[in-house]
């Protein structure tokens, strides 16, 4: 059996409630203290490395304009646990690629990351919710399209070893 | 005759040109870029050649045009029937790009931009010892060359010198059509010229021995018979 470790990293920190329109979206980062910030990201950091010392595994996800969850790159953190944790399987759930507008960079990262962990990625891919749209100012018409073809690039950069191939998708 | 010049630039300087002056009254625009000519700061893609020559065309009022358009340039000729054909009297499609055939897997189109110049002339030409020497060339030259080479990649570079939608707007085209072809072009292949020739109307393709992707510069003898053949129908 495995256990998983998650939390959603959320910005606790807020005004109160009936000062500001939504947690989502269009909430001012006026309201978004650095300092705490900073203290909060190296708590989460501590967390994680905890549960890698307790025999879990570590599992992150990401959203975007949400005080719900403040780590907006998943990749980045993994890349910090990369190289902090010594055993546990990193899984990322997950990278949202139909926002992302180059899944070769995606295919990068991840692959850099298992790499200096020594294989202990464990890659997983969403579509993200639907008022991510607007941050990443994507369509989400043609959302879940976009996600699998930026899934078979991404597996075909991964998994193609004899130098450079075509692909020419939507 | 509007004539439209590919990724190696004007043709003014060639015989091929020089004896197509003889037979027609040729427009032969340089697209900005080429030629040490300024790129306007809203030129970003092949479209706005579209429109430009588009403009051209309803400015200097002219009918019965005889388009042809080389490589880059056929593939503006085509977008450019596509929109209006009612100062056309023909179009002539010399080793055009624009079209994307095959599915995203299989490479269409060479990849002139990534590949080393002696792979380079070797897909351009049927024999590469007629590709212009690098080391030959002036500093001049050679910056010449560079931004020509800028203005092409702004113009093509991706899509990969090819509109996914043309091949839905194609049958537009109600001219008389002539794909003319190299047959030793390793940019787009005779098979890229059959898909192509498949999705005009009418359209009908001739192949060039022993010529790459540019006749104009190896065959212009053939080039200029096949031209006068078209037109004279």
């Amino acid at each position: 059996m495995q256990a998983w470790f998650f939390t959603e990293d959320a910005y606790p920190y807020l005004p109160e409630a009936d000062t500001y329109e939504s947690i989502r979206v269009n909430l001012p980062n006026k309201y978004y203290d650095p300092v705490k910030g900073a203290d909060l990201y190296h708590m989460y950091l501590d967390l994680w490395c905890a549960a890698d010392d307790m025999g879990l595994e570590v599992m992150l996800n990401e959203h975007h304009q949400t005080a719900t969850c403040v780590v907006p790159a998943a990749p980045i953190l993994l890349g910090i646990l990369a190289h902090q944790t010594s055993r546990a399987r990193l899984l990322i759930l997950g990278n949202p690629i139909a926002n992302r507008t180059q899944p070769v960079r995606v295919a990068e990262e991840m692959a850099m990351i298992d790499v200096i962990s020594r294989g202990r990625l464990e890659c997983g891919f969403v579509r993200s919710v639907p008022y991510e749209a607007a941050p990443a100012n994507i369509l989400p018409f043609r959302g879940a399209e976009r996600l699998w073809e930026a899934h078979d690039l991404i597996v075909k950069a991964w998994t193609t070893h004899d130098g450079p191939f075509n692909f020419e998708g939507r | 005759m509007l004539l439209l010049h590919g990724g190696d630039g004007p043709q003014s300087h060639l015989p091929f040109f020089q004896r197509l002056t003889e037979q027609f009254d040729v427009i032969a625009p340089t697209h900005p870029g080429f030629a040490s000519s300024p790129i306007p700061e809203h030129f970003d893609a092949l479209e706005d050649l579209v429109y430009l020559y588009l403009d051209l065309l309803d400015a200097l009022d002219v009918r019965n045009v005889v388009l042809m358009g080389f490589a880059m340039g056929g593939w503006v000729a085509a977008e450019l029937a596509v929109w209006n054909t009612t100062r056309l009297a023909q179009l002539m499609l010399v080793d055009a790009v624009g079209i994307k055939p095959g599915d995203r897997d299989r490479r269409d189109i060479a990849d002139v931009f990534g590949a080393p110049p002696p792979a380079v002339a070797k897909l351009l030409f049927h024999d590469p010892s007629k590709a212009p020497d690098l080391a030959a060339m002036t500093d001049v030259q050679v910056t010449v060359l560079a931004a020509d080479r800028i203005a092409h990649a702004m113009y093509t570079w991706d899509p990969y010198m090819h509109n996914p939608k043309l091949r839905y707007w194609l049958h537009r085209i109600t001219v008389p059509t002539l794909l003319i072809w190299g047959a030793s072009d390793g940019v787009v292949p005779v098979a890229y010229a059959e898909a192509y020739r498949a999705m005009i109307p009418g359209a009908q393709l001739v192949i060039i021995p022993e010529a790459g992707h540019l006749p104009h510069v190896e065959q212009p003898e053939l080039l200029l018979q096949h031209v006068l053949s078209f037109t004279a129908r």
